[in-house]
């Protein structure tokens, strides 16, 4: 209970409900743009990561491997210099995302390191599932923090 | 017994300028970092601080402190009861705005 002189009148009242919602909306917004960076940079990298891998083999293949876990390593990274604030909801989501894209990867790089250089429509299907799953989720995030 | 006037529901560590803006940063997020809630609010750390200070101690903020490489990073979020309370507030703020 409040002791205070000052009690706000209806219009006050008002005026505090539309700060709340504003500075909610302010705060969160900003805080969801580096999750969106973060979603594209490993759409891209484990797509092309999955076609360059399923369309090598040798030392081409272990090229585009390790190129492709720099690069992650790179993501993971930035994920923890900038991904600091979240969205309310967005923890539940994010695992969500991370289950079934890695799920997808995982199946991917079975597809590709058996493939020798061959899988050319299994490894285009998955690397577009990749494609699509990742700038789904990151499409989705850019309308929340508009939001 | 008659009803409470809504103005007497509300509550005092809430209705705080900074704190109130604090709360409605921290209520529509999982959790925010020190240096977002910071900027989101337009406070000096100081400030921020010592009312993260006041929050903390009624209950209605965790706050979680760590590191990522050297750097010292400090998270925060509404528990429970603070959400609780936080709702309760803005509940009896729309009564009164309602008149």
């Amino acid at each position: 209970m409040t002791n205070s002189t000052s009690l706000p009148t209806p219009d006050e009242a008002r005026r505090l409900l539309a700060d709340a919602d504003a500075t909610g909306r302010q705060a969160t917004s900003t805080a969801s743009w580096p999750a969106v960076a973060v979603l594209l940079a490993l759409g891209s990298t484990l797509s092309l990561g999955t076609l360059a891998m399923g369309l090598t083999s040798g030392t081409n293949y272990l090229i585009a491997m390790l190129a492709l876990v720099v690069w992650i390593a790179v993501i993971i990274a930035f994920q923890l210099a900038f991904l600091r604030s979240h969205k309310n909801g967005f923890g539940r989501r994010w695992g969500l995302y991370m289950g079934v894209i890695f799920a997808v990867y995982l199946v991917a790089m079975l597809v590709v390191s058996t493939s020798q250089g061959e899988a050319l429509l299994a490894s285009s299907l998955l690397a577009l599932a990749l494609l699509a799953l990742s700038v789904g989720a990151a499409t989705y995030e850019a309308k929340a923090a508009r939001r | 017994m008659s009803e409470q006037h809504p103005r007497l529901r509300l509550s005092d560590t809430l209705h705080q300028p900074v704190r109130f803006s604090m709360t409605a940063a921290l209520a529509a997020a999982d959790q925010l970092d020190f240096a977002d809630l910071r900027d989101a609010v337009q406070v000096s750390d100081s400030t921020l601080s010592k009312q993260v200070s006041v929050l903390e101690a009624a209950g209605y903020v965790q706050v979680k402190k760590g590191f990522v490489g050297k750097r010292p990073r400090t998270s925060l979020k509404l528990t429970a009861e603070g959400r609780t309370a936080w709702s309760a507030h803005l509940t009896t703020l729309r009564e009164i705005a309602a008149g």
